[in-house]
C-alpha cells in the first residue's frame, strides 16, 4: 500500500483544496443524515466517508503529500474551532450544584490516569526494540 | 453589548474569537510553557468581559459558524489518520493500545460517577469522555444522555488533559507517544496541544483522536442500550 508521495502544489493552493474536500464531504454527510433522519450523526457519517475515500486513494495511488502537508497546518489551528464552546463549560461548571464536586473529580481521575498510563504504555511499546515489527521504529520516529 | 443586526454579531463573535485564538498562539510561541487552549479561553472570557458581552449572546452569534467549523476538523481527521505510515510500528501493540484506550476511557468515568453517586443521567454522559466534542454529542444523542452535560465533560477533561500534558510527560522521551496518549485521553483538546509540542506529537494525537472517537461511537450506543439504557 503506498502511503505519500512528492508534493507539487504550493500550501496555499493545498490548503486550499483540502478545504474544499472537507466541506464538500461534511456538507454532503449533512444532506445524507437529514434525508436519512440521523442528523447528529453528520459528522462521524463525514468522517467515516472521508476516511474511505482517502483509503481508496492511498490503495489505488498513493496519497500526495501536500494533502498531509495542509492539513498538517490547519489542524495546528483547530482549536479556533472550539473556542466558543469551550468559554461556555468553564461558565456551566457552576450550575452543577451539589454533583459539582463529584463530577469534577470523576473528570479529573478519568483524564489524567488515562493520559499518564497510555503515554507510559506508548512510549515502552512504541519503542520495544524486540517487538518483531518494530525493526525499523527508530527510522521511523518523526516521520509518521 | 448590542448589535443592529445578526450578521453584525456573528462578525464580531468571529473577530473576538480570532483574535483570542491569534494572541494566544503568538504567546504560546515565545512562551513555549503556555498552554495555547488554555489562553486562548481566558482571553475570550477577558474580551467578553471587556466588552460587557454576555456569554450565551456571544455563543449564539458565533454558534452557526463555528458549529460548521467543529465538523470540518472532525471530517480533516480523516486525513492523518489515513496516512498514517504503520510500518516498522507495532501494529499488534498500538491495536491494543486503543481498544484499552477506547474502553478504559468510557467505562472509567463511568464507574467513578457510578461510585460517587451522581446521578444516571450524569453518568450516562460521562460515556463519551474521552471522545471529541463532535463525535460525543452525537454518541450523547444516541444514548439518551443529556448534551450540555456530556459537552461539558468533554471539554473540562480536554481542557485538564491539554492543560498538565506537559508535566504528567516528564519521563516520557518519545513525541509519538505524548501525541498518541494525547490524543486518545484528551481528544481535540490534547490534539492541539500535541500540535505545540511537534508535528510528529500532532499527527499520532490526531490518529489517536480519530482512531478512539470511531471505535467508540461503534461500541459505546450498542453497549449502553444493551447493558445500561
Amino acid at each position: 500500500m503506498k502511503s505519500t508521495h512528492s508534493p507539487t502544489l504550493p500550501l496555499w493552493l493545498a490548503v486550499i483544496l483540502t478545504l474544499a474536500m472537507v466541506i464538500f464531504v461534511r456538507e454532503l454527510s449533512v444532506v445524507i443524515c437529514q434525508w436519512a433522519g440521523i442528523e447528529k450523526a453528520a459528522n462521524i457519517v463525514g468522517l467515516v466517508a472521508m476516511f474511505f475515500i482517502l483509503m481508496t486513494w492511498r490503495l489505488l495511488k498513493g496519497l500526495p503529500s501536500w494533502l498531509t502537508h495542509a492539513s498538517n497546518t490547519l489542524l495546528v489551528d483547530s482549536g479556533f474551532a472550539f473556542l466558543p464552546v469551550s468559554a461556555g463549560a468553564g461558565l456551566l461548571l457552576f450550575a452543577l450544584g451539589d454533583e459539582l464536586w463529584g463530577v469534577m473529580l470523576t473528570i479529573l481521575i478519568s483524564t489524567l490516569l488515562p493520559l499518564w498510563g497510555l503515554a507510559i504504555l506508548a512510549n515502552r511499546w512504541l519503542n520495544h526494540k524486540a517487538d518483531t515489527d518494530s525493526d525499523t521504529t527508530e527510522q521511523h520516529k518523526g516521520q509518521l | 453589548m448590542i448589535f443592529d443586526s445578526v450578521l453584525m454579531a456573528t462578525l464580531a463573535a468571529i473577530l473576538l474569537t480570532l483574535a483570542a485564538h491569534v494572541i494566544a498562539r503568538v504567546l504560546a510561541r515565545k512562551l513555549s510553557w503556555l498552554p495555547m487552549v488554555i489562553t486562548a479561553l481566558a482571553l475570550v472570557l477577558v474580551f467578553l468581559f471587556v466588552l460587557q458581552w454576555d456569554y450565551d449572546h456571544y455563543y449564539s452569534a458565533a454558534k452557526p459558524v463555528f458549529d460548521h467549523l467543529l465538523g470540518y476538523v472532525t471530517v480533516l481527521l480523516a486525513v492523518p489518520l489515513a496516512a498514517m505510515n504503520f510500518k516498522g510500528l507495532p501494529i499488534k501493540k498500538l491495536t491494543l493500545i486503543v481498544v484499552i484506550a477506547s474502553v478504559v476511557g468510557a467505562l472509567l468515568p463511568m464507574s467513578l460517577a457510578y461510585f460517587l453517586s451522581l446521578s444516571h443521567d450524569t453518568i450516562l454522559a460521562f460515556a463519551t469522555r474521552s471522545v471529541t466534542t463532535p463525535i460525543g454529542l452525537s454518541v450523547a444523542d444516541l444514548i439518551k444522555a443529556p448534551l450540555a452535560m456530556a459537552n461539558l465533560i468533554i471539554i473540562v477533561s480536554g481542557l485538564i488533559g491539554g492543560s498538565v500534558a506537559r508535566f504528567l510527560f516528564r519521563g516520557i522521551d518519545d513525541d509519538r507517544a505524548k501525541g498518541l496518549a494525547l490524543g486518545l485521553a484528551a481528544h481535540a483538546f490534547g490534539t492541539v496541544e500535541a500540535w505545540q509540542i511537534s508535528h510528529t506529537a500532532g499527527r499520532y494525537a490526531a490518529f489517536g483522536l480519530a482512531v478512539n472517537g470511531l471505535v467508540t461511537a461503534v461500541w459505546v450506543p450498542i453497549f449502553i442500550t444493551s447493558f445500561v439504557g
